[in-house]
């Protein structure tokens, strides 16, 4: 079997199809299908990573005439970039899977199914490299997010998932219309237009295409990358555009916070990687200073709103508000037209720490989720900061293991969740140092938020009726061990990842033009 | 043989009023065999029109003296609005299942407007265009009147009037186009190449225009819609919204843009930015957008919000005829075929499925129901119906919106702005829709859970389902695949913007 | 350090039980630890500058001129001497005195001002309560808030202007453009009734109206044939 001729990609993403459909009347079956269905995309995921060209070009294309009067062809290909999420999007949503054990009340076919959909849809936009098929899946991943959010979620479920859709499909109006532009300016007389996203990363780079939206258009061309910028600035989430994020996260039962913060969130950031730097990068360049400040404020804020938050839910969505806006920092700062190899050094370190953080941010903040869901299963429904306390007595693997998650999100040296931001302040404290200073506040807080946590739940006196919490059992056990594993792994030898994901870095860099 | 389909829904029409009235079985499967033989040949039709882009079915005159012709012919557009007739057509049987009063006359009338319809996308002479337009008015009149439910008689009164009113107009721009044509022939063709002089199409295209536009929604011509829906019975808003609308729609391209293009033209002044009449009907366009989607998000009848959208929506239609460019015009013949299936789809699941069982289209009644556990088929076909209104990528309306969007953006980027808008408020009110009739969040009451089990809703049955499937199915292969249609209808566009003949 | 070593070492017993030596375990690495405490300093001598020699990659050699680098005589004596005093004023104030728990310490009694400073770490958690900690859950509540209702205000804003916005263009729609429409039909009904009322088709009607027609014309008539 010539693995270069099976298409792989597009079996990745049908897999989790076949799966649903299954799943959707399996009854109470339906974990079990959804496990075996997670388990067989991770083996393909991990088999795609192996499979990715050493030089950190795209790979594994796959090609097939579409409609191409409307420039739209069926374009799939990873790089390590886009390698790395699918890899991060079948362990989360396998763990989120493993977590929905005792949360799915009624309509488990239903809800597993909606699960494996969301899957291939994170599938699906990571591999896409025509808007078309991305858009596609873009948009019709919200569709089960709001229906698990809504028909499984917490008291306030129907306004936070209502939020959630509107909010993100209003950003993605303007993705779609600065997009539609794009396509339009570069249509001529005899050509139709093209989606694609390399050739039309070339054009940029070559400056091509800003002189035919100019020759279209006009000067719109700031507008337009204002337009992309908003579809990515609500789904990361940029502040102020991130209110709809702690009620989803906090509504959403706990398997589904884990799918929403361990990977949708992650497809925003893909989004300003694959499409927004490549085409708008110097109209990026020219609004670099109000973007960083609204990174920088996204790190501060998102850490210091976490402080006040009681709701354990609450805390660590706007936690994973900040970390995500250590991406943002990063991804705004390498903006610049690179001048000299220290520079180019630096952005490729950021870059490369962006991409980390994506990858260990999701992996750290879908188990803090599992973990919440579990103290959630064990106390009979009570998640708050203050209901507990001395948990470390009766749960002592439970507070070790936990203590290990809470310890990486703080970004503990050796842990995964320190290279990440290591790399990525080594990378924009050269290029901006105003933002990264301020960011470094973030660091704090958030350090003061992650102790205050385990201060609070596990620390400190056990009030009486805490004297039986339950500790961790077999199954949960093996089911941690090879995620926890897997962050001590990344911390102490993130070269693992780093080998693959740097040759895509440079090539990257070395195609973009600010 | 296209042509065919008229033929036999008219004759089929006059054997369902010939059928006993008191054997509604034989009056629906008798309807279901007519528009199923009539699918079959529209998709036969438009198989056979991918190596035969225009096709003459019968070139006759009928009153030579006036040189009038008995003329049918197709291009792919006429195909793919052929292809949608017939789709409509066998999915409107389909959710008239159950109607049991005077069953024959109601199949009578039903098939008597599809062939009118297929009349008008077929014809090639713009009398016999006319006269088909005309005689597709009454059986609605009828539907409404006789078989409808808010206020019948008020909206078949209301929706006649409106028509005969824009009929009016069409009529008085024929007669003048044929008299300063030398008053040789009536076909589209002939007129096409009369070489109309530039003054005349000035005035006489938004004579026409305006009203063939009045048929189609445009604002502020469009309030028979949403009143006419929701007085009609099922079938009769599926094909309202769904075909009879695109009637107008197809009228305002072939007939106003065909014959006299150069009406669009630039005035040679400005006044209040408008520079052209394109500008007017573009902007009437993009405002009927904007205007239906907030109207739709305020209303507490859940048929009205449906009225409401496909005004909307047919607001998308109307611009993506404005912008003249190949890619514009494409979109909005998409957006006809693509709108058709959805609104029927919507209007279905609201009429048929919901109302016939719980007899109440208020959001305040619905929502104590629960209907996403009661009706859950109901729900998650709206679920469906819903997303693809919405513009979603995957189904037919994204791909025609985004034509459309493309041509206006080259046209005029403020269209597109505010066009933009207009999407996103689509979403809210299908969003509110969806959880004010499927969805709430209010627990049920013990007392109402005891009244849910007294009053159990009857099961969905076997035609309700096979309408949803057929529906669904073309929404989404179109949307998958748009090529299926697209590959007919950019040469079709592209001859007529030429300029060439029909 | 004199204080601690005073009053755990010297002096007498004021504990509860009897102290006993510890384990050789205990001891034997200790005294380990110990020896390599004092053994190292010796290591950083200045005679034998070894770590300069690493860093600047040359070898290095044992000399003893090494103390007469200028300056290091002088730090020496005086870091030497403030221990020596430190020691010495430890023995002092707290030499062989085993005073009970609850007594008041030497220092205390001697130099009070002295004292209360140090006991309470020189305030400085005090201060860091009032300042970072006061700031830090202040703008924790800032950040909350603004969060709520600044930006999650907005939203609100703009989803509610919309709702008017959709309720107004309702309004518009059912009064004044279905209204308008109404009311001209109304307008026309009204007009088709009185023009009805013309055409009553009573024959009497008629010959009525023509009566008075033909007298008001020939009235007309004689009128404008008058010279």
């Amino acid at each position: 079997m010539n693995v270069h001729a099976l298409p792989i990609l597009t079996l990745l993403t049908l897999v989790p199809l076949i799966g649903a459909a299954i799943a959707l009347f399996s009854g109470r079956h339906a974990r079990v299908v959804a496990i075996f269905t997670t388990l067989a995309c991770l083996l393909l995921a991990l088999f795609i990573w192996t499979r990715l060209p050493a030089d950190g070009s795209i790979g594994l294309v796959e090609r097939a005439a579409w409609a191409p009067s409307l420039g739209i062809e069926y374009h799939l290909g990873v790089d390590g970039l886009g390698g790395l999420m699918l890899v991060l999007s079948a362990i989360v949503t396998l763990m989120a899977v493993d977590a929905a054990q005792h949360r799915v009340h009624h309509m488990p076919g239903l809800f597993f199914s909606l699960m494996l959909t969301l899957e291939a849809g994170l599938f699906g936009s990571f591999t896409a490299l025509n808007f078309f098929h991305w858009f596609l899946f873009w948009e019709l991943s919200l569709i089960p997010a709001f229906f698990l959010i809504k028909l499984w979620g917490g008291p306030k479920r129907g306004p936070a998932a209502t939020q959630f859709f509107i909010y993100t499909m209003a950003g993605s109006v303007a993705l779609l219309l600065s997009f539609l532009a794009i396509f339009l300016s570069t249509t001529n007389k005899d050509t139709p237009g093209t989606m694609d996203f390399i050739q039309l990363a070339q054009m940029s780079a070559s400056g091509q295409l800003a002189q035919m939206v100019t020759a279209h258009l006009g000067h719109v061309m700031p507008w337009l990358a204002i337009g992309v910028l908003a579809g990515f600035a609500v789904k990361v989430p940029l502040m102020p555009f991130h209110t709809w994020l702690p009620a989803a996260y906090a509504e959403a039962p706990s398997p589904v916070t884990m799918l929403l913060t361990g990977a949708m969130s992650k497809m925003g950031v893909y989004g300003l990687l694959r499409i927004a730097l490549p085409l708008f990068g110097p109209q990026i360049a020219a609004m670099r200073t109000p973007l960083l400040i609204l990174a920088a404020a996204t790190v501060v804020m998102g850490a210091w709103a976490a402080a006040a938050q009681t709701d354990l839910k609450r805390v660590f969505a706007y936690s994973s508000v900040n970390h995500l806006g250590y991406c943002l920092l990063g991804i705004f700062a390498l903006a610049v037209p690179a001048s000299g190899a220290a520079q180019q050094a630096s952005q490729a370190a950021a870059l490369n720490g962006v991409i980390l953080q994506m990858f260990n941010h999701g992996l750290t903040a879908a188990v803090l989720f599992w973990f919440i869901s579990m103290i959630q299963f064990r106390s009979g429904g009570l998640r708050g900061i203050n209901d507990f306390g001395g948990l470390r007595k009766p749960a002592p693997i439970f507070a070790g293991l936990m203590g290990i998650a809470l310890f990486s999100s703080l970004g503990l040296p050796g842990l995964n969740g320190f290279v990440g931001e290591f790399l990525i302040f080594r990378g924009v404290f050269p290029l901006a140092w105003i933002a990264a200073t301020v960011s470094v506040l973030g660091l704090l807080v958030t350090a003061v938020v992650i102790l205050t946590v385990i201060q609070k739940v596990f620390n400190g006196p056990v009030p009486e009726h805490w004297a039986a919490f339950p500790d961790l059992h077999h199954g949960e056990r093996m089911a941690l061990a090879p995620v926890i594993g897997l962050m001590f792994l990344v911390g102490l030898v993130p070269q693992l990842i780093v080998n693959t994901i740097n040759p895509t870095v440079q090539n990257l860099l070395a195609h973009w033009r600010f | 043989m296209l042509s065919w389909t008229i033929y036999i829904s008219f004759a089929g029409a006059l054997v369902s009023a010939l059928l006993p009235k008191d054997k509604p079985v034989l009056a629906r499967w008798f309807a279901f065999a007519v528009t199923v033989v009539g699918l079959g040949l529209a998709v036969a039709g438009y198989a056979a029109g991918f190596s035969q882009p225009r096709q003459v079915f019968i070139d006759a005159l009928w009153v030579p003296s006036m040189g009038i012709h008995f003329l049918l012919v197709a291009d792919g557009i006429s195909r793919v609005l052929v292809l949608l007739t017939g789709i409509a057509a066998v999915a409107g049987v389909l959710f008239s299942w159950n109607v049991d009063l005077r069953t024959n006359q109601f199949f009578a009338f039903y098939l008597a407007l599809i062939g009118g319809v297929y009349g008008v996308f077929l014809s090639g002479d713009l009398f016999l265009l006319f006269v088909f337009y005309e005689i597709a008015i009454v059986p609605k009149y009828f539907l409404i009147a006789i078989w409808g439910s808010t206020r019948r008689e008020y909206g078949a009164m209301k929706l006649a009037l409106y028509s005969f009113a824009g009929s009016a107009m069409v009529l008085i721009g024929l007669l003048a186009a044929y008299v300063t044509a030398g008053s040789q022939s009536t076909t589209l063709a002939a007129l096409a190449h009369a070489g109309l002089p530039v003054s005349f199409q000035m005035w006489c295209l938004p004579l026409v225009f305006v009203g063939f536009a009045i048929l189609a929604g445009m604002w502020p011509f469009h309030t028979w819609a949403p009143t006419g829906h929701v007085a009609a019975p099922t079938a009769a808003s599926m094909l309202l919204a769904g075909v009879v609308m695109k009637l107008g729609a197809y009228g305002c391209l072939r007939v106003g843009i065909g014959l006299f293009p150069h009406g669009l033209d630039p005035w040679g002044f400005t006044l209040l930015g408008l520079a052209s009449w394109r500008d007017v009907f573009a902007w009437l366009a993009v405002i009927g957008i904007v205007y239906g989607a907030l109207v739709a998000l305020a209303q507490t009848d859940f048929k009205f919000v449906i009225g409401y959208s496909s005004v909307s929506h047919m607001g998308f239609v109307l611009l993506g005829l404005m912008t003249l460019n190949q890619i514009g015009v494409d979109g909005a013949v998409l957006q006809m075929f693509s709108h058709g299936i959805i609104a029927g789809l919507l209007f279905a699941i609201v009429g048929r499925v919901v109302y016939d069982r719980t007899h109440t289209r208020q959001f305040a009644e619905l929502e104590p129901m629960h209907l996403s556990r009661r009706l859950p088929f109901a729900a998650w076909a709206f679920v469906f119906a819903g997303v693809a209104s919405m513009g979603m990528p995957g189904f037919s309306g994204f791909v025609a919106e985004l034509q459309v969007l493309v041509g206006a953006w080259r046209a005029n980027p403020w269209w597109t702005i505010v066009s933009g808008i207009g999407i996103i408020v689509g979403v809210a009110y299908i969003w509110r829709v969806l959880q004010k009739a499927f969805f709430s969040d209010t627990l049920p009451t013990a007392h109402e859970l005891e009244t849910e089990q007294e009053h159990k809703l009857p099961p969905i049955t076997w035609p309700e389902i096979a309408g949803v499937v057929l529906l669904g199915t073309c929404t989404l292969v179109v949307g998958l695949y748009p090529r299926i249609l697209l590959d007919q209808i950019e040469p079709a566009v592209k001859t007529l913007l030429a300029g060439g003949m029909q | 350090m004199t204080r601690q070593v005073c009053y755990v070492f010297f002096g007498h017993w004021r504990g509860h039980e009897a102290a006993h030596e510890s384990p050789k375990v205990m001891t034997l690495p200790l005294a380990i630890l110990a020896f390599f405490a004092i053994a190292l300093g010796f290591v950083g001598t200045p005679a034998w500058p070894w770590f300069h020699a690493f860093l600047e990659n040359r070898t290095a050699a044992f000399d003893l001129h090494g103390f007469l680098e200028p300056g290091l005589g002088l730090l020496m004596l005086t870091s030497s001497l403030v221990v020596f005093a430190g020691l010495g004023l430890g023995w002092w104030l707290y030499g062989d005195k085993s005073p009970q728990p609850e007594a008041p310490d030497a220092l205390e009694k001697s130099a009070p001002w002295l004292w209360t400073p140090l006991r309470n770490r020189l305030y400085v958690d005090e201060l860091y309560d009032a300042t970072v900690i006061a700031f830090y859950a202040w703008w924790a509540r800032v950040a909350d808030w603004f969060d709520r209702r600044v930006w999650g205000g907005i939203v609100t804003l703009v989803a509610w202007l919309f709702s008017l916005w959709a309720r107004l263009n309702r309004f518009l729609d059912v009064h004044w453009v279905d209204g308008g429409f109404d009311k001209s039909c109304e307008e026309l009904s009204s007009g088709g009734g009185l023009l009805s009322r013309v055409e009553g088709g009573r024959v009497q009607n008629y010959l009525r109206i023509l009566a008075a027609a033909i007298v008001v014309l020939t009235a007309i008539l004689l009128w404008s044939s008058r010279p």
